[in-house]
């Protein structure tokens, strides 16, 4: 069964890429807190709804989603069993996919 | 009598024709007015990236907040007016685009001649779709001629 994370919930303006010097709305913490462990937490869809966050950053959502390629989870993976929810502007889609394909492993 | 009755009806239909006419013409104005209100926001924007790119990394975070901020509510407008598909993919590899270049300057990167021509290649490109391949194209043409 899928799960879903509303990114606005927790985080209701993402912005920058590391805890240091950006903090708790960066793309790392979201990405070890809260989408790592999804993706460990079972096989199945990983649900990102990003509609509610009142700006995205894209060093955020490169970090939190290219990242996840360098911390080993496999390419095929994140684009197989992610999938981004972004109703109002669906340009993110998009652009958190170029990011996931652009990652190299560490 | 029934020329009356005639003349009545056609005066009818006519004034009703004159309202609908009149209300698709205001609707279209308005929708015109919108997108031209997000090509404003689309320039305001790449005036901000472009004073970010000329600011020393460590103090662009409040530059940054508000070109992120712009950027999402740019991309948010223009899904809510360009409702055909096509079209807003077009706008969409754009909008990916400056996504990057925002990154790149989020992570530091300088101004070049290079990121500039590309920041003026997306920002031309956005208002080209904008202009050209939505559905209001045919209207924008009429009433601002361009």
């Amino acid at each position: 069964m899928a799960e879903t994370i509303q990114l606005a919930e927790r985080f209701p303006f993402p912005f920058g890429r590391y805890r240091d010097p950006h903090g708790d709305a960066s793309g790392e913490v979201f990405r070890e807190e809260v989408l790592l462990p999804a993706f460990r937490r079972s096989n199945d869809t990983v649900v990102v709804d990003l509609d509610g966050a009142r700006g995205l950053s894209p060093s955020f959502l490169e970090e939190a989603f290219g990242g996840l390629v360098r911390r080993g989870v496999a390419r095929a993976e994140v684009l197989k069993r992610l999938k981004i929810k972004s109703a109002l502007d669906p340009s993110f889609v998009e652009t958190i996919n170029n990011y996931v394909r652009a990652a190299k492993p560490a | 009598m029934s020329g009356i009755v005639d003349t009545l009806i056609s005066a009818a239909v006519g004034f009703a024709a004159g309202m609908v006419g009149s209300t698709v013409n205001e609707r279209l104005k308005s929708g015109v007015g919108s997108l031209e209100a997000e090509l404003k926001r689309l320039d305001d924007l790449h005036d901000k990236i472009t004073s970010l790119l000329l600011t020393p990394p460590a103090e662009r975070i409040s530059l940054l907040r508000e070109a992120t901020a712009m950027r999402r509510r740019l991309g948010i407008n223009l899904r809510a007016l360009v409702t055909d598909a096509p079209a807003f993919q077009s706008i969409s590899q754009r909008l990916s685009r400056l996504d990057r270049v925002i990154g790149d300057a989020e992570d530091g990167a300088p101004s070049t001649p290079e990121r500039e021509q590309e920041l003026e290649e997306i920002a031309r490109g956005v208002r080209q779709a904008v202009k050209s391949r939505s559905v209001l194209s045919g209207s924008w043409r009429l009433l601002r001629g361009r």
